[in-house]
């Protein structure tokens, strides 16, 4: 009985960082047809950049997290910009562009602060005890903060006229063209916010998984998982997916091994992409 | 004869390429310097490596991020072979070619019905289990540290050089013939617009299958050489960031024109070699070269300069940038 608690949470847990990390990914290849390889870069921007706010700048935490999420918006926003916009045509291009940005990340970030892995403390100290089961204050209020932010985004998404322009590119970029939308604009909208969501995601993951100049793998194998099994390009799929994805992979750690969670999320993935590339909610290819 | 495989019978380049495999060839009569040797031996192997990459995907525009995983799997046979049953290592060559082929037409075949990043998210896919289940099952494959102790090549070093060289110029030349001719054109016909070649009676998946395949294993040949020459092999011959050498260096020698990532492969590593004390940084160089060449010379190294790189005729003909896929 703990043990069927102790998954719900954990796997709640996990799957509400997931769930960020997927839902910008998708939402950008929804968007723009980028596929951004370097999306788990950005998150480890989100993680080092508030440390640095916090430790060094000695701004309080909880701002600093997302003065730090904005900023590395603010870096996305810069490399669709610079580099993705001349080549944004061609999947081939925007592909080795981005996996250039993240080789090139991780190495300008082990150059800034070391290979030590290095954490935050937690936003909120202190544990507690549901069900009989303790789980720490941070790991609780990741499931708040989660779901405000996911409803922030469906609320802009569904009810401000940015986020319909949104929607109507993602169907269509000449269709939106016609009626009146520049979608350079809805690019740089949807990259800031694609991009900010991988930072909270990985700020507020940092105090729980310490972090290293090489901790942008995980989240891209992650969100990979997760739009693959969700559908391409479709964000209640991902979300779904990531819930699902971070239930069973807490599952598999519990019951089976822990160190088989990784093999088998990467199993899943493959599995889909060969026999189900458009995913449970996606448009069939 | 030869001269014909290089570009619209240009005699420069035949001349250019044959100089250089004469030093090449004369390099252990000139010097005792065994660095040098070694140097030259890797950088052989990655041109093995990045001409295997180009042949399909500088051909086919269709972006393989997981290259790694033939280097891993014929390391890895290499390692059982050589270690546990005393194969020769001719026959090893052979059979890391039979076995990464094979893998790469169940690969090819599974996935290459799939158009746009499809193809690509699922090469990073396999490469990531191949590297992640050769950690997990430490019993097979030692783990993290992989398999040492794999005997050497030949006997003395300059055995191994030639070795080593006299399979990359067999590799070369077989590319070389593969793409100038027929299968070249269709290739880059499948790149520009797969469905007119598809309309024109061509098999376009089946060829995409055969080339993949065909890329696989002679990268699995290069993979098994690799293997040799650092006498061990481990979950790094997995990583992505190997791939992702393997992808810059065929880019930023030229996509699509095999001699290109022949230039692109060798220039990287000796690079990499005079930069030795910034080594662990080489991956950012890397990629800043990689941003430099797209936006200032997208066809690669080979190309640079346009009408000298025509003159000489290091492109095939036909010659193009990345279109629309």
């Amino acid at each position: 009985m703990e043990q069927i608690v102790e998954i719900i949470i954990f796997g709640s847990i996990k799957g509400c960082v997931y769930a960020l990390i997927a839902a910008g990914f998708t939402l950008i290849f929804a968007v723009a047809g980028i596929l951004n390889l370097a999306h788990g870069t950005f998150y480890m921007l989100g993680a080092y950049i508030s440390l640095f706010l916090f430790k060094t700048v000695g701004i309080p935490l909880f701002p600093s997290i997302f003065l730090a999420a904005a900023l590395t918006g603010g870096l996305g926003v810069l490399m669709d910009f610079v580099l993705l916009r001349p080549m944004r045509h061609s999947h081939a291009y925007v592909l080795v562009l981005t996996v250039a940005v993240a080789f090139a990340g991780e190495e300008i970030i082990l150059l800034l602060f070391g290979p030590r892995g290095q954490n935050i403390p937690n936003l909120i100290k202190g544990s507690t005890n549901i069900l009989g089961v303790i789980v720490s204050w941070h790991q609780v209020i990741i499931i708040p903060i989660t779901l405000c932010i996911l409803f922030a985004l469906w609320l802009v998404l569904t009810k401000t006229k940015y986020g319909i322009a949104t929607l109507s590119v993602s169907m269509s970029e000449l269709g939106a063209r016609f009626v009146g939308i520049d979608p350079e604009q809805i690019f740089k909208l949807a990259m800031f916010v694609s991009t900010f969501l991988a930072a909270v995601a990985g700020a507020i993951i940092s105090p729980i998984l310490s972090m290293t100049p090489r901790m942008w793998e995980m989240p891209l194998m992650k969100a990979f998982v997760i739009v693959v099994i969700g559908g391409m390009g479709s964000l209640p799929g991902s979300i779904l997916a990531a819930f699902f994805l971070g239930w069973l992979e807490t599952f598999t750690g519990f019951i089976v091994s822990p160190k088989l969670t990784e093999v088998f999320s990467l199993a899943m993935l493959t599995l889909f992409l060969v026999f189900r590339p458009s995913g449970i909610l996606g448009r069939r290819l | 004869m030869f001269g014909t495989l290089f570009a619209h019978k240009n005699k420069y380049t035949f001349v250019l390429f044959a100089l250089l495999f004469l030093i090449f060839i004369l390099m252990p009569l000139l010097t005792n310097n065994l660095f040098l040797l070694s140097v030259l031996m890797t950088a052989y192997i990655y041109i093995i490596f990045a001409m295997s990459w180009d042949v399909f995907s500088g051909y086919v525009h269709l972006m393989n991020f997981g290259q790694a995983l033939f280097v891993g799997l014929a390391g890895y046979l290499t390692a059982f072979l050589d270690k546990f049953y005393g194969v020769p290592p001719i026959l090893v060559l052979l059979s890391s070619a039979i076995f990464c082929g094979l893998i790469g037409v169940s690969v090819g075949f599974l996935t290459l019905r799939h158009r746009g990043p499809y193809f690509a998210m699922i090469t990073i896919a396999f490469a990531a289990v191949a590297h992640e289940s050769s950690i997990m099952f430490s019993k097979v494959t030692g783990g993290e540290e992989g398999i040492p102790g794999i005997s050497s090549l030949t006997n003395s070093t300059t055995g191994d050089y030639y070795f080593i060289l006299i399979t990359m110029a067999i590799i070369f030349l077989f590319f070389l013939w593969f793409t100038r001719g027929r299968y070249g054109l269709i290739l880059k016909g499948i790149s520009q617009n797969e469905d007119a070649v598809l309309a024109s009676g061509i098999n376009t998946p089946l060829i995409k299958t055969i080339t993949f395949a065909l890329s696989g294993a002679l990268c699995g040949i290069g993979g098994s050489l690799y293997a040799y020459s650092i006498m061990q092999v481990g979950p790094t011959s997995f990583s992505q960031s190997l791939s992702t050498t393997i992808l810059i260096m065929a880019i930023v020698g030229g996509m699509g024109t095999i001699t290109g990532p022949f230039v692109g492969a060798l220039i990287l590593v000796i690079l990499n070699e005079q930069l030795r004390t910034i080594g662990e940084y080489r991956l950012l160089l890397y990629t800043v070269l990689l941003v430099a060449i797209i936006f200032l010379a997208p066809k690669g190294i080979v190309s640079y300069a346009g009408p000298l790189g025509k003159k000489i005729g290091l492109l095939p003909r036909q010659q193009d940038e990345l279109s629309n896929k």
